[in-house]
C-alpha cells in the first residue's frame, strides 16, 4: 500500500518536471516567438489530463486498500460463544494489525463495561428483594393478628427492612456515582481532624446500640488538605460503619488519623475487634456485593467496595490487615493529597 | 405438623415463623447450613422451607443431604434469584417447589397445603372420614349438616389423623406436630384434646389403641 503512494508521489513530480523543461526548452532555444506558446500547449497537453487522472488517484483510496478494508469488515462477526463482537485477527496483513488489535482492545473494554453494568443490576435487584421481601411478611402478620405486642413487632420489624433498604439504595447511588468515567473530585479545602469527628459523632448512636466504644486518637492541630469533602466523609463513614457492624456487643472501633511522615499524604486507621477477615477473602470483598460471610445476608456487600472506587480516584492505596492486638479488622487507607502550608490556611 | 425453616434473613425469618405459628404448625427456624442438619437428623419433619443463600453454604448442601440420605419430605426453596437456571437447579436438585421473594403470605401457606396433599397421595383438599369433614384452607370442620368449632390444637390434632385416616398415630407423632422448640410440652395435653374431640364429634370417631396411639376411619383404608 505504501508503496503504490509513493510511486503516485514520483509520478506527479516528474509529470511537473517534464513540463518545467518543456518550459524552458521553449523559451531557451531560438524559436519565433509566435511558435512557442504553440510548442508550450504541445508539451503541456498530453501532461494536463494524466496529471488530473493522478490527483484525483491519490485522493481516492486505492483499490488494494479497498479490498483489504472490505475484508476486514467480513472479519466483523458477533462471538457468540462470547457474546462479543470482534474482528478476527488470523491471516491479516500485518501493516493493518496495530488497527484491528485496536479496534478490537477498544470493543472489548466496551464489552466488559457492558457486562459491568448488566451484573450491577441483576445483584442490586437482588439485594433489594430481600428488605421489601421482609417488609411484606411483617405487614402482612401485622394486619392478621389480634395481639397487639406481636402487631407492634411487626412494625418493628417493617422500618428494619425500610431502613436497610433505604441504606442499600443510598450505597447503590453512591457507587454508580463513583464508577462514572468521569467523576468530578470538587476541590475544596477540608479540615481532616473536624472531618473525621463528624462521622465519628454521627456514628456515636448505633455504637452506644451496641456498647461499643468508639473512639478517635486525633492530632492537637487540623489537618487542612486539599479535596472533596463528600467523597472523605463517605470513605471514613463507610469505614466506621462497616467496623461497628462486624464488632460484637461491648467490642471497640477505634479510628486513627496519624501525623503523616511527609506532607504529602493522608493517612487513617480504623480498626475494630470483630471476627476479623481472613487474609485469602481479602481482595475479593473489596468487590462489589461480596461480604466477609459469603452468602450472609448482613450488610449491603457495597460499603468496602465503596472506600476502594474512593480511594483508588484519589490515586491511593487501602490495606486490609489483622488488628493489631488479639481478632479484628484493621483498615489502613493511605491518600496522596498534601496538607496545606500554613500560608494556604489562611487564605 | 412439624415445619423447619432454613432462612438466615432475621426480619424475613420471623415473618415465616409467626406466620405459620399462627396457622397453628410447629415451626423450627434455624439460620445456617450446619444448624439445619442437625435440627433434621434430631427431629422428623413433614415440611422444609429452605432459602437459598446461607451464611456457611447453599440450600442446596441441606437439599442434597436430605435427598442423599433418602429423606423425602417435601422441600419449598425461597430465594432472590429469579433466574430460570437457578430454578431449574432448584428443582433438579429434589426441591418440590419455588417461591420469589418477595412472596405473598398467602401462597406460600397454599404452596404448603398444597405439597402436604401431594405427600399424602391426596388431590382433594378436602377430607372426608365417615361424616367428619374437614377443609384446611378454611380450617373449618363439619359433622354432616353441623358446624363443629375446634380449638386450633384439636384442629391440628385432627388434621393429622384424618390425613393418615386408617393408620394408626402415636402419641409422639402428635406432639411432634404441635410444639415446635421454643415450646414447652404439657404432659396430658394429647389426652385431653382428645377427649374435646370426641365430645364434638361422637365418643367413636377416634379410636384409642393402647400402647400404640390414635387412629380414625380403621374400616376406610
Amino acid at each position: 500500500m505504501k508503496t503504490s503512494i509513493k510511486a503516485k508521489k514520483w509520478l506527479v513530480l516528474s509529470s511537473i518536471f517534464l513540463i518545467l523543461i518543456g518550459w524552458a526548452l521553449a523559451f531557451s532555444i531560438a524559436i519565433p516567438t509566435h511558435i512557442r506558446p504553440l510548442l508550450l500547449l504541445a508539451i503541456a497537453l498530453p501532461v494536463i489530463p494524466t496529471l488530473i487522472i493522478l490527483w484525483m488517484l491519490s485522493h481516492s483510496v486505492p483499490d488494494d486498500v479497498m479490498k483489504k478494508i472490505n475484508e476486514i469488515t467480513q472479519r466483523v462477526v458477533s462471538d457468540k460463544e462470547i457474546d462479543q463482537v470482534v474482528i478476527r485477527t488470523e491471516k491479516l496483513p500485518k501493516e493493518v494489525l496495530p488497527f484491528v488489535n485496536a479496534i478490537n482492545r477498544l470493543l472489548s473494554y466496551h464489552h466488559d463495561r457492558f457486562q459491568q453494568e448488566r451484573d450491577f443490576t441483576a445483584h442490586a435487584s437482588h439485594e433489594l428483594r430481600s428488605p421489601l421481601a421482609g417488609i411484606r411478611l411483617q405487614t402482612e402478620i401485622a394486619m392478621m393478628t389480634k395481639d397487639p405486642i406481636q402487631k407492634e413487632n411487626a412494625l418493628k420489624n417493617v422500618i428494619k427492612s425500610i431502613d436497610r433498604g433505604t441504606r442499600l439504595v443510598e450505597q447503590l447511588l453512591i457507587i454508580s456515582r463513583l464508577t462514572n468515567e468521569k467523576v468530578d473530585l470538587a476541590k475544596e479545602r477540608v479540615d481532616l481532624k473536624k472531618l473525621v469527628q463528624e462521622v465519628v459523632s454521627e456514628n456515636q448512636f448505633s455504637a452506644d446500640r451496641k456498647q461499643i466504644q468508639l473512639i478517635a486518637y486525633l492530632q492537637i492541630d487540623s489537618l487542612f488538605v486539599e479535596a472533596s469533602k463528600d467523597s472523605l466523609y463517605i470513605l471514613i463513614d463507610n469505614l466506621i460503619r462497616n467496623a461497628i457492624k462486624h464488632t460484637p456487643t461491648t467490642g471497640k472501633v477505634t479510628v486513627a488519623l496519624p501525623k503523616a511522615t511527609n506532607d504529602s499524604s493522608v493517612m487513617f486507621i480504623v480498626e475494630d475487634n470483630g471476627p476479623g477477615i481472613p487474609a485469602g477473602d481479602r481482595d475479593r470483598v473489596m468487590k462489589r456485593f461480596e461480604k466477609g460471610v459469603k452468602g450472609s445476608k448482613a450488610g449491603t456487600g457495597l460499603g468496602l467496595a465503596i472506600v476502594n472506587r474512593i480511594v483508588s480516584l484519589y490515586g491511593g492505596d487501602v490495606q486490609l490487615k489483622d488488628a493489631r492486638l488479639g481478632h479484628g479488622l484493621q483498615v489502613v487507607v493511605h491518600l496522596p493529597i498534601g496538607l496545606l502550608s500554613v500560608s494556604e490556611k489562611k487564605s | 405438623m412439624r415445619i423447619l425453616v432454613v432462612e438466615d434473613d432475621k426480619v424475613i425469618g420471623d415473618g415465616i415463623l409467626q406466620a405459620l405459628q399462627m396457622q397453628n404448625y410447629a415451626v423450627d427456624w434455624v439460620e445456617d447450613v450446619e444448624s439445619a442438619l442437625t435440627a433434621i437428623m434430631a427431629n422428623k419433619y413433614e415440611f422444609v422451607i429452605l432459602d437459598v443463600g446461607l451464611p456457611d453454604g447453599t440450600g442446596f448442601d441441606v437439599l442434597k443431604n436430605l435427598r442423599d440420605s433418602k429423606n423425602s419430605v417435601p422441600v419449598l426453596i425461597l430465594t432472590a434469584y429469579d433466574d430460570v437456571s437457578y430454578r431449574v437447579k432448584g428443582l433438579d436438585a429434589g426441591a418440590d417447589d419455588y417461591l420469589i421473594k418477595p412472596f405473598k403470605l398467602e401462597e406460600l401457606l397454599a404452596r404448603i397445603r398444597a405439597l402436604r396433599r401431594r405427600s399424602m397421595g391426596q388431590a382433594n383438599p378436602i377430607l372426608q372420614v365417615g361424616d367428619v369433614i374437614l377443609d384446611p384452607v378454611a380450617t373449618k370442620v363439619k359433622k354432616g349438616e353441623d358446624n363443629v368449632n375446634l380449638g386450633p390444637k384439636e384442629f391440628a390434632i385432627l388434621h393429622t389423623l384424618m390425613e393418615k385416616c386408617g393408620k394408626i398415630v402415636t402419641k409422639e407423632q402428635l406432639e411432634e406436630g404441635l410444639y415446635g422448640w421454643d415450646m414447652e410440652i404439657e404432659s396430658n395435653t394429647i389426652e385431653v384434646h382428645i377427649h374435646g374431640l370426641r365430645k364434638k364429634l361422637g365418643k367413636e370417631f377416634i379410636e384409642t389403641l393402647r400402647h400404640f396411639g390414635y387412629r380414625v376411619g380403621a374400616g376406610e383404608d
